[in-house]
């Protein structure tokens, strides 16, 4: 109840602050509206990406540099073991050879596989829409990792040590994307769209998608896109453009 | 006309020599696993592109071959003949043990084997490993039950209620076993609600090669003795079996050869796929399908025992090869994310994924084996599970 | 196709198995752990009385960690990384000794205690310095909600900001004036 009250008055602070007209404000009106600690996460809001793969170049990879430096994945030059939570996906057509370049990632669907495989629950979804892993009562069976039609989860093959604070992880649980969980609890990107912008070629936008006033979502409804895999029917949060 | 049952003759030299072999294969086996889980799973062949590797084979033979043996106790209880009856009670206590050493495996491969109580009190309904870690836990229970009523002569009379029970839960086990894969829609080779029968048809053929291959050696050690007429009908039951899987299996191939987008990795297991497909011809199709056909019905009379021996020792090798072929296979041909698209990058999209065994998966799969053989070997000894024939008559066998 | 080293390492692993279970049961015919050394957290009092905290900080822990992880609670009083951030010892050059280390807070009592420690196979062992460094130069969230509701009450004169209930204190006080 108490995540509905705040909700609706956050949009209508929104609201009332595009009212008042603030320009240079867009970004403090973005971290007034930030939930506060106490607060539980709500269904009202559904978290997701969209990725224009006409603007994401074949050769850079600042998404995925800025993901293995917010969550620490640093590897151990075991390529078959070691972890990715994004990687950049080059295609090209068989039959027209045209080329294009991607990010995947966990695609936080709605009706996600690795969830309802997951013999203990610790594969969940968060009412926003984000797919986690608790990594408290995962025991390392790599169901969810067979399950995935994404490729987008990691099992750790070793012990670790340098974690970060805010992104635990380690040996014999699994992983992925937590969509910078950490941060969008603050109000912020997650780091990969944030390198994308600063680093990269914009490709990538975060928002809410439950928000018809939100920029990605205004995005999504002017242009066409496409999940990936949508026969599945699992509607994913990661939605791409240009593919 | 009842039948006589008796623990094996003590002081053996050659009993304890298989319990020591055993006994020492088995604690070799949980060195490895306790290497790979201190180590972390880097030093097994698996990986993040093949996560369930030489010990799943391990484990889900283990697990067919439990609910498989069971059915020679079923045929006495639950289609009454009565020949099998004084087998029916190795053959529970085989698949009991079967089955304890199938789920060792599983267990100690998991990421975090020390979790095991949190599988046992966190639950989620939808996922079949949770479903199977009922069926599993609740087929010893079941089967355990079922030996009680054929021990206890008071509970003679619920023999065949339990037995009847006990056989119809065998099946949900095994369509559970088949689901883990059948129901997988991200995998080209999973993905197919065949996968339950042709898991509940291996079964039967594995079960019954186990059954035939480990009363052989207890009967020698107990000095009781199978009758080549008995195995006769089991393995011509067996080879039906075989019969019913190769039709099955070619269903399953057929199915796929029809559909346009399953023809990438048909090809990868029929043709192309190296080792996988080797196994699967060679292991699965001649030593698992046809050799054995010809072996037991290409026989003008009765089958000798060293034939018996050797079709049971083909079809488990076809049983490893297939499973083999579809657990591992199916993981190393690559997932279809783009369909028409030729896809690369630093996370093996696109390419067949390397697998090769290491030697802790190895000698894990071969320990839980013989902690099952081992387990068989100590209830002998405690409990008469062996028919003793000075006591039954030879119409009987 | 197997590896010299892993047929080593099989064999050392059975071994160090052999010598744990040997050792386990010469360890409890008698041995006593040494008493646990426990440095000091910074600041005055802990967040809850340290008899309470003694016998029940997992719970806290327990309850905290379900929050954060299921529900995106995030705040501060029971979270273990700021158990980390205040119990944490530097060494002499000023480098954080991890809370896990032999002689640290958490390790010392659970080894006096032996109970086996499991947070920190996943769990960050020293608070991370950049993130703080981070955290300090944003400007606080309670002055920018502060400056946004000014905004807002600019164009409502009817909002009355102290009926609101998820306006901290501090900030109706900074409201007030």
């Amino acid at each position: 109840m108490t995540a509905e009250i705040n909700a609706k008055r956050r949009r209508l602070i929104k609201g009332a602050a595009a009212v008042a007209g603030l320009g240079s404000g867009l970004q403090l009106v973005e971290l007034a509206l930030a939930k506060s600690d106490e607060e539980a996460v709500s269904a009202l809001q559904r978290w997701g990406l969209l990725i224009d793969s006409s603007k994401c170049a074949t050769n850079c990879t600042a998404c995925v540099s800025g993901c293995n430096e917010e969550h620490n994945l640093e590897g151990f030059d075991r390529p078959e073991t070691d972890a990715q939570w994004i990687r950049k996906l080059d295609l090209t057509d068989q039959q027209t050879q045209h080329v294009s370049s991607l990010p995947m990632l966990c695609q936080h669907c709605e009706n996600p596989p690795c969830v309802d495989v997951c013999p203990t629950g610790a594969s969940f979804k968060r009412d926003d829409g984000i797919v986690l892993v608790d990594k408290h009562t995962c025991i390392g069976c790599r169901y969810c990792v067979i399950a995935c039609p994404y490729k987008a989860r990691s099992f750790v093959h070793e012990s670790l040590h340098n974690q970060k604070s805010y992104s635990p992880r380690g040996k014999g649980t699994v992983e992925s994307c937590t969509l910078c969980v950490h941060r969008v609890d603050k109000d912020l990107s997650p780091a990969c769209v944030e390198a994308c912008n600063t680093k990269g070629n914009g490709a990538m936008m975060f928002g809410d998608l439950n928000d018809a006033d939100s920029e990605i979502a205004k995005q999504m409804k002017a242009a066409p896109s496409r999940q990936v895999r949508e026969d599945l029917g699992l509607n994913t949060g990661v939605r791409y453009q240009n593919i | 006309m009842s039948t006589q049952f008796k623990t094996i003759k003590q002081g053996q030299k050659t009993y304890w020599l298989w319990v020591g072999v055993l006994g020492l294969i088995a604690l070799v086996g949980y060195g490895a696993a306790h290497h790979m889980e201190t180590e972390g799973h880097w030093v097994s062949g698996m990986n993040n592109q093949v996560v369930w590797g030489l010990p799943h084979v391990f484990a889900i033979f283990l697990i067919l071959a439990a609910s498989g043996a069971l059915n020679i106790a079923s045929l006495s209880s639950v289609f009454t003949k009565l020949e099998y009856k004084p087998w029916a009670r190795l053959s529970a206590l085989l698949a009991i043990c079967l089955l304890i050493g199938g789920l060792v495996i599983l267990v100690l491969d998991l990421g975090r084997p020390e979790r095991l109580i949190v599988a046992m009190t966190h639950y989620n309904f939808k996922s079949i490993f949770a479903w199977n870690i009922f069926l599993y836990t609740g087929f010893v229970l079941v089967a355990v039950v079922y030996l009680c009523t054929m021990f206890e002569r008071s509970l003679n009379k619920w023999t065949p209620a339990s037995g009847l029970f006990a056989f119809i839960w065998r099946f949900v086990l095994t369509a559970g076993t088949g689901s883990i894969f059948g129901f997988i829609v991200a995998r080209q080779f999973f993905d197919a609600a065949i996968m339950v029968p042709i898991f509940i048809v291996l079964s039967l053929i594995v079960g019954k090669a186990m059954f035939i291959l480990t009363s052989l050696v207890v009967t020698r050690l107990g000095g009781s003795y199978i009758s080549l007429s008995l195995l006769n009908r089991l393995i011509k039951l067996l080879g039906l079996f075989v019969a019913a899987e190769l039709f099955l299996v070619a269903v399953f191939h057929f199915t796929n050869l029809y559909a346009t987008e399953h023809h990438g990795v048909e090809h990868f297991i029929l043709l192309s796929g190296g080792g996988y497909t080797l196994l699967f011809w060679i292991g699965q199709m001649i030593a698992g399908g046809f050799l054995p056909l010809y072996l037991i019905f290409g026989a003008k009379r009765e089958i000798n025992l060293a034939r018996i021996i050797l079709v049971c020792c083909l079809v488990v090798i076809g049983a490893l090869s297939q499973l083999y072929v579809t657990i591992i296979g199916g993981q190393a041909y690559p997932q279809v994310l783009f369909p028409g698209k030729d896809v690369s990058s630093t996370f093996y999209d696109g390419v067949v994924a390397h697998y090769s065994p290491a030697l802790p998966e190895l000698l894990l799969g071969l320990g839980g084996i013989s902690l099952s053989l081992l387990l068989v070997f100590f209830a002998i000894r405690i409990l008469p599970f062996l028919p003793d024939q000075r006591f039954t008559s030879q119409s009987t066998s | 196709m197997f590896s010299l080293q892993s047929i080593t390492g099989v064999i050392k692993s059975a071994f160090l198995t052999a010598l744990t279970l040997l050792l386990t049961s010469v360890i409890f015919s008698g041995a006593i752990a040494a008493e646990p050394v426990i440095p000091r957290g910074k600041g005055e009092f802990c967040v809850e009385p340290t008899d309470v905290m003694r016998k029940d900080h997992m719970k806290f822990l327990l309850h905290q960690r379900d929050a954060t992880v299921y529900d995106g609670v995030r705040t501060k009083k029971h979270s273990l990384n700021e158990c980390v951030t205040c119990h944490v010892q530097s060494n002499t050059q000023g480098d954080f000794i991890p809370v896990n280390a032999p002689d640290q807070f958490c390790e010392s009592c659970h080894t006096f205690a032996s109970v086996k420690l499991d947070c920190f196979e996943c769990h960050a062992t020293t608070p991370d310095s950049e993130h703080s460094a981070l955290r300090e130069l944003l400007p606080s969230k309670s002055m920018l909600n502060v400056m946004a509701f000014r905004q807002k009450l600019e164009g409502r004169s009817t909002y009355h900001a102290v009926d609101d209930p998820s306006l901290s204190e501090d900030l109706i006080g900074i409201l007030k004036e």
